[in-house]
């Protein structure tokens, strides 16, 4: 059974279960949603972003996706439409646009001799590994503001998703933008500091053999009870970081539906 | 187990009149000779003998340090020296340092002044001078609390470095959780801690807790730490000649770290000046081949020559090329002197005497090579991986997988050996099991480890709340794990022996049965059974990381024999046995400090022929 079938098979049994895509691949032209690439300014940067609306003309409530390690790829994108399938307006920047976007960052300097710049491409995750913790915050923010100001959002009402690297990301924007209202973290640690200054309610989902990401549950846990915030996490049994990814090999489909099921549940509470 | 049960045993071994003797010619050499020899005596300040006393000597110039140990009646005799102007200095707990040089010739020279006595001043704040079990031994268990955060600061603490290395220091609160903070993302080979990285999570949810109990240790006021220095070393242990070779930096082959431990007053040494020998092994010439766990541009493999100290390395270079070698973790030699070792998750083989190097990597369906290795009775190459073992058969340098059942993942996979019955087992060190192949059927089993008696009480509900979610990872455990680190097996027998890291012990696997025998460690304090190799003759090795120690376990008497080692902050990860000698040697690396020492081991008769040549080389002076 080749991918795309078992993704569309995967649809029909969500669907039937009363969950629009939960966790397969939406594709746009049939799920009523409305996909575009747009770009907005973040300080002197152009940030390339993945803009999905439902539809209807809202306002909905927003979510920024934040991607992991890999970048925007198909996977996000394919987020992203699930989101604005489950009536969320969904941006999903690119954090590599600094660097040339997914899939096209660079060394700094070219190779000599290189006529072609293909010598010094750089794979996704080891670029992304050279981008300041910071510079994506700045980004996030800049998306946030330009998310804010689309006439089909409901500013009272934002949230994001991160996966991995971009969960670290998810909760860390959720410190410095009273904004956001609702924050989910898909296997990522929580910033050192800042939770007193958090407005949003934190939902995270952890894998029981992350270890090292699901053993700080507790420390977060209680650090947000100091600050009289609300979190919530889940560890899901026999999983691994990325069990939520479907194009991975770390995909564990019960755990990635019910992960989802949450997430949506959370995001419309 | 009190110190006083610690049982030496007294090995009866062939006269290793090498040691003591040399073949080398005599007259005006400056190679070592029957008459090159340094002894003397060593007395406290009231003129008391003194046992058990190290007295080291280094020949300026040269990178080799020879060290011995006083005899009960403070007697010291070194083996044969080459010639040349000395650098010689005497220490013990609790005692200045005492130095001395002088010019080491045949005593046919006029010159020859082959006698020195020490006379040692005690010192009133000995601290600095401490091996890590004593310093462990001083922390407090008058109270629960003085006992859980002992339990919690030994096994977060004291697992990347040794706890001397710690408590070496004194910090207020404030600046201990400034360390905390440092220590909870930071990796062993020191990578620079990022801020969105997940910190070490069991040290993250202790962190002000021990930052409290360490100001309450080693803070700015008054301690409730009661130090004691351990018994210094007697007969057999003190026989013992050990001998020390300087490895060149990899970052930088002409350099020696200038701190090395050699002088127990300047405390542990950083691990940041150089390090890096993980592993070694002897080939049946005698040569020492090292691998360096250390990323750098000149070495894969390195072999040192004990005759001369002199290193040479071999590179393998990384594929694609970028200019840095393959690393490397572990090695391994075969009965056909071809040494083994992990490169870049590929297998290397340097054939020792050719110094033809190999390189064979696994086929994409399969799991990397790993950082510990093994031959087998059949000379099957056995490495782990992170969710097992791999077997290579150098015939038709095919490899064969074995997974673990619980996934590596969440385990891990550190050390591996094979049995007498040509089965591998592999450490998951995070979860207290062995993986075992089973070669009939191609298939794995795994053998669980019980907890440590009587840890579980120690566990608060909100530690064990933390448990639940956060298992031990590597170098920072929950207090009742074992952490199974290196084993070692009896081709001869039916026993693989587990050095169980947290545990403290050396657990005793019948292969056939799998039932398990724990041998507790006896010295207090924590030394840390880090690795075990099995001799020729049944007898176990390990070697204690955090002691600067290496024992011997006997599993016929059930007894252990302990040596210490010449310096401080050894940081050992490795032992090995050369069964090649007709007198057995030992060598283990020093990693924090890039250094390797040799255990070699005189008997009684051995020290009464050197005295009788001491009064020989005193009346022919007179």
């Amino acid at each position: 059974m080749g991918d795309i079938t078992r993704r569309n098979l995967l649809v029909s049994i969500a669907a039937a279960a009363g969950y629009p895509a939960l966790f397969s691949t939406v594709a746009a032209q049939t799920a009523n949603i409305d996909a575009q690439t747009v770009t907005y300014r973040s300080g002197q940067v152009d940030v390339s972003a993945y803009l999905v609306k439902p539809a209807g003309a809202g306002p909905h409530p927003g979510v920024i996706v934040v991607h992991d390690n890999r970048g925007l790829n198909d996977h996000i994108r394919d987020v992203a439409r699930r989101l604005a399938s489950a009536g969320f307006v969904a941006l999903a920047p690119d954090l590599l646009s600094r660097l040339g976007g997914t899939g096209q960052a660079r060394q700094p300097s070219p190779t000599a001799g290189d006529t072609t710049g293909e010598s010094n491409r750089i794979g996704d995750a080891q670029a992304i590994a050279r981008l300041p913790a910071a510079a994506a915050i700045d980004d996030l923010r800049a998306g946030l503001e330009y998310f804010g100001k689309q006439p089909n959002v409901d500013p009272a009402r934002l949230a994001t998703v991160g996966f991995g690297w971009g969960g670290w990301r998810s909760f860390t924007l959720a410190t410095t933008a009273p904004a956001i209202r609702k924050a989910v973290v898909f296997y990522s640690v929580s910033p050192d500091t800042g939770f007193d200054k958090i407005q949003a309610s934190v939902l995270a989902h952890y894998a029981e053999w992350d270890n090292q990401v699901t053993g700080n549950a507790l420390w977060t846990k209680e650090m947000m009870e100091k600050a009289g915030k609300t979190f919530r996490y889940y560890v899901y049994p026999r999983t691994d970081a990325a069990f939520f990814n479907d194009t991975g090999s770390d995909y564990v489909p019960d755990a990635a539906k019910l992960a989802w099921q949450r997430t949506v549940d959370f995001l419309k509470s | 187990m009190s110190l006083r049960r610690f049982t030496v045993c007294v090995v009866l071994v062939v006269v290793a009149s090498a040691l003591v003797l040399s073949a080398a010619g005599r007259q005006g050499s400056r190679r070592a000779t029957l008459d090159t020899m340094l002894f003397g005596m060593v007395s406290s300040a009231a003129g008391q003998p003194m046992e058990g006393v190290l007295i080291s000597a280094r020949a300026e110039g040269k990178r080799i340090t020879t060290s011995v140990y006083s005899d009960e009646r403070g007697r010291y005799y070194f083996p044969a020296l080459d010639g040349g102007q000395y650098a010689v200095w005497a220490q013990a707990v609790g005692f200045e340092t005492a130095r001395a040089t002088f010019e080491l010739t045949t005593v046919d020279g006029e010159s020859a002044a082959p006698q020195r006595d020490f006379s040692l001043k005690t010192l009133k704040d000995f601290t600095r001078q401490l091996s890590g079990p004593e310093y462990m031994t001083a922390l407090p268990e008058d109270t629960f609390e003085h006992r859980r955060m002992k339990a919690i600061f030994r096994n977060n603490c004291s697992g990347c470095h040794q706890p001397n290395f710690v408590l070496q220091n004194r910090f207020d609160e404030a600046g201990w959780e400034s360390v905390i903070n440092v220590m909870e993302r930071i990796g062993i080979y020191g990578n620079a801690p990022r801020v969105d990285s997940a910190p070490l999570p069991l040290i993250r949810a202790h962190k002000s807790e021990l930052a409290k109990y360490l100001a309450e240790m080693r803070g700015p006021g008054p301690s409730p730490m009661k130090f004691q220095p351990f018994p210094r070393p007697r007969g057999e242990a003190a026989r013992v000649v050990i001998t020390e070779y300087d490895a060149t930096a990899s970052s930088n082959t002409s350099a020696y770290p200038t701190q090395d431990g050699s002088d127990w007053m300047e405390g542990v040494p950083s691990a940041y000046e150089s390090r890096g020998p993980h592993d070694a092994e002897v080939d049946s010439r005698g040569f020492v081949w090292m691998v360096d766990s250390q990323d750098n541009h000149v070495r894969t493999i390195s072999r040192l020559d004990p005759k001369t100290g002199a290193i040479k390395d071999f590179k393998l270079d990384q594929r694609p090329a970028t200019g840095w070698a393959m690393g490397s973790h572990g090695v391994v030699i075969d009965e056909a002197d071809i040494a083994w070792f992990n490169a870049d998750g590929g297998l290397g083989k340097m054939n020792t005497a050719t110094e033809k190097l190999e390189w064979f990597e696994p086929p994409k369906s399969m799991s990397r090579v790993g950082g510990t290795l093994d031959v087998d009775g059949k000379g099957s190459v056995w490495t782990t991986t992170n969710d097992g073992a791999l077997r290579f058969d150098p015939k038709t340098n095919t490899f064969q997988e074995f997974k673990s059942l619980t996934p590596g993942d969440e385990c891990r996979t550190y050390g591996i050996a094979t049995d007498a019955d040509g089965n591998g087992w592999w450490a998951q060190m995070n979860c207290d099991m062995l993986g075992k192949s089973d070669i009939k059927t191609g298939k794995s089993l795994e053998v669980k480890l019980q907890r440590r008696p009587g840890f579980e009480q120690l566990a608060t509900p909100r530690d064990k709340e933390l448990y639940d979610l956060a298992r031990s990872q590597w170098n920072s455990a929950r207090i009742w794990d074992q952490g199974p680190r290196r084993l070692g097996a009896d081709r001869k027998g039916t026993a693989v022996y587990v050095a169980n890291w947290w545990g403290d012990n050396l657990a005793k696997i019948d292969i056939r049965t799998n039932k398990i025998t724990y041998y507790q460690y006896p010295l207090p304090g924590f030394a840390g059974v880090y690795d075990a190799t099995v001799d020729r003759n049944g007898k176990v090795w390990v070697n204690l990381m955090n002691g600067d120690r290496v024992a011997q376990f006997d599993p016929k008497t059930e007894t252990w024999s302990e040596y210490m080692l010449p310096s401080r902050g050894t940081e050992t990860r490795f032992i090995a046995v050369d069964n090649h000698k007709p007198n057995l040697e030992v060598w283990t690396p020093y990693w924090r400090t890039n250094r390797i020492a040799r255990l070699q081991f005189r008997t009684a008769a051995d020290l009464q022929a050197a005295q009788l040549r001491s009064q020989r080389l005193r009346a022919q002076r007179q």
